[in-house]
């Protein structure tokens, strides 16, 4: 008994791949068009010279120099700048060094606490920003003022992106690391050879060390640690 | 001091660990749990909670039957609430829907490229995400209306004679969803596809197996971690989302998420709000242990 495999002409194949390929070009090039033609209709149309958006009527600046005289919208422009830069070094640095010791430590609960690490992006916006107006208003203000006496008003939209930022850089951060980048430490380390669990992690197969790197270890293990 | 923490691997990860998980603590955890208490007490007379608190499950039970309210009349419609949800429900899953039939071959499209290409294409996909996300919305709100660019256009082709009413409805609130999320979609797939061994592909063709076959049985099983990353990275935000289907459905189409806003604007009702809050964030959670279960540490890297 044999196995009758079927087989494609070579033409008919090579037909079918063409097409497929037409396909997935169109595919993309419509997904482009979808996600970037409004907001280039947006850039084009503020050269417009009437408040329309679908005739163009004439070339103008005239939104543009009104943009730059309007004092309440660069006020909060600059409002905009001062909390993204804030939040961006806020986040960089808690984030940087979370996603160190998500990389380099195993410790108890840790699958818990990197899924409690994800909720903030996939949390309905509407969830994140009640909760945060009614921690403000509710608990962290009263506390303050029966505490400290302080009197503290909601800016709690900064607070909100940074807990979102937080889980943005820590994905960043939490590259896959270069093949071979498993060596043992340049400076100082052991001179006689390990032995058991750490014995490959000093040998000069990169492969190996990475392999062996991205097996579960346990607590407190790390190579490049003394 | 330093040699302190030189020397001990507990106090190293403590440090490192202790300003990231207070602050998740403190402004993400801490809030919910507010919100689970707000949601369990009365509500107060003009918004609020009533003081001192008064502890009820009356907040879940209007949830799941409308008229258990004092206010409602005779003909009230017990399930107006549950409706909702499952409309939003409903939305979601088209969304997701055509989120992922859209994207994987995009994702595919883009891993078959060069590199240079790839990179190019990459951070076109990524571009709407550093984007204001109400600018876009916008931008598209301004092609689809009534005096937009797109009913000019099909005008001037006389395509149609009159505009159409793109938007304020169900249509305009998907596709501005669709607008939205598409890059998240996009990226976990890409994540997935670009590691897939398409030598592989080949295998099976050499097995016998027709393309459809090879695709059905072996990339897709391979990919499957990309697409449930999609899935509820795109599923479970737009079940919940609220700004869009206030721009886009103009405050026709009603969504859990527009229905919580305002039972914290004019509806004054807080407790209420927390409790369907908190019922969607069940929901999310379902979503990220399943995304939890079906990937590993390796596959959730870079998303």
């Amino acid at each position: 008994m044999s196995v009758k495999f079927p087989v494609y002409p070579r033409q008919q194949v090579r037909l079918a791949t063409r097409i497929g390929n037409w396909l997935l070009g169109g595919n993309a090039a419509l997904v482009f068009g979808f996600l970037y033609l409004p907001v280039l209709i947006l850039i084009v149309f503020s050269f417009n010279d009437t408040r329309s958006v679908a005739v163009f009527s004439g070339f103008s600046t005239e939104w543009y120099t009104g943009l730059s005289q309007n004092a309440e919208l660069l006020e909060a422009a600059k409002n905009s700048l001062l909390v993204g830069l804030i939040t961006t070094i806020v986040a960089t640095t808690i984030g940087t060094l979370t996603a160190l010791a998500m990389d380099r430590y195993r410790f108890k609960l840790r699958t818990t606490f990197d899924a409690n690490l994800y909720l903030p992006i996939v949390i309905p916006e509407i969830v994140m920003g009640i909760s945060l107006l009614l921690f403000f208003n509710q608990a962290l203000f009263p506390f303050l003022q029966n505490a400290f006496g302080i009197r503290a008003t909601t800016g709690s939209a900064y607070h909100h992106h940074l807990a979102h930022c937080l889980r943005h850089s820590l994905r960043l951060c939490d590259r896959p690391r270069p093949p071979g980048g498993l060596r043992p430490h340049p400076r100082g380390g052991r001179s006689r050879p390990r032995r058991g669990r750490m014995a490959d992690l000093q040998t000069r197969d990169p492969a190996a060390a990475d392999a062996r790197h991205h097996r579960r270890r346990p607590v407190g293990f790390h190579p490049v640690a003394r | 001091m330093l040699k302190f923490f030189r020397r001990s691997r507990t106090w190293q990860l403590t440090g490192l660990i202790s300003p990231g998980a207070l602050w998740i603590f403190v402004f993400f955890n801490l809030p919910l749990l507010i919100m689970l208490f707000i949601s369990f007490v009365e509500r107060g007379r003009a918004g609020g909670i009533k003081i001192p608190p008064v502890y009820t499950i009356e907040n879940y039970r209007l949830f799941f039957n409308s008229c258990a309210s004092q206010f409602s009349g005779p003909e009230c419609n017990p399930f107006l609430y549950l409706g909702i949800f499952g409309h939003s429900v409903r939305i979601g899953l088209i969304v997701t829907f055509f989120c992922i039939l859209v994207g994987y071959p995009l994702a595919y499209f883009m891993a078959k490229q060069k590199q240079v290409w790839r990179d190019a294409l990459m951070i076109l996909v990524i571009i709407p995400f550093w984007t204001n996300f109400l600018v876009r919305t916008y931008a598209l709100k301004s092609v689809l209306a009534t005096e937009g660019l797109l009913n000019s256009f099909l005008m001037n082709l006389h395509v149609i004679s009159q505009p159409m009413n793109l938007l304020f409805n169900e249509f305009a609130v998907v596709v501005g969803l669709i607008y939205g999320y598409l890059p998240f979609a996009v990226l976990p797939m890409y994540t997935s596809i670009e590691k897939f061994d398409h030598s592989l592909m080949e295998a099976a063709a050499d097995l016998g197996a027709p393309p459809v076959k090879a695709f059905l049985r072996v990339m897709l099983p391979m990919t499957l971690p990309g697409v449930v990353a999609a899935l509820v990275l795109v599923f479970v935000p737009v079940v919940g989302a609220f700004i869009t289907p206030d721009i886009m459905g103009g405050g026709k189409v009603e969504m859990i998420g527009t229905l919580i806003n305002r039972q914290f604007g004019v509806a004054r009702n807080w407790p209420f709000g927390s409790a369907m809050s908190l019922i969607l964030m069940l929901l999310v959670l379902i979503g990220v242990i399943v995304y939890f279960r079906s990937s590993t540490e390796e596959t959730r890297r870079g998303i």
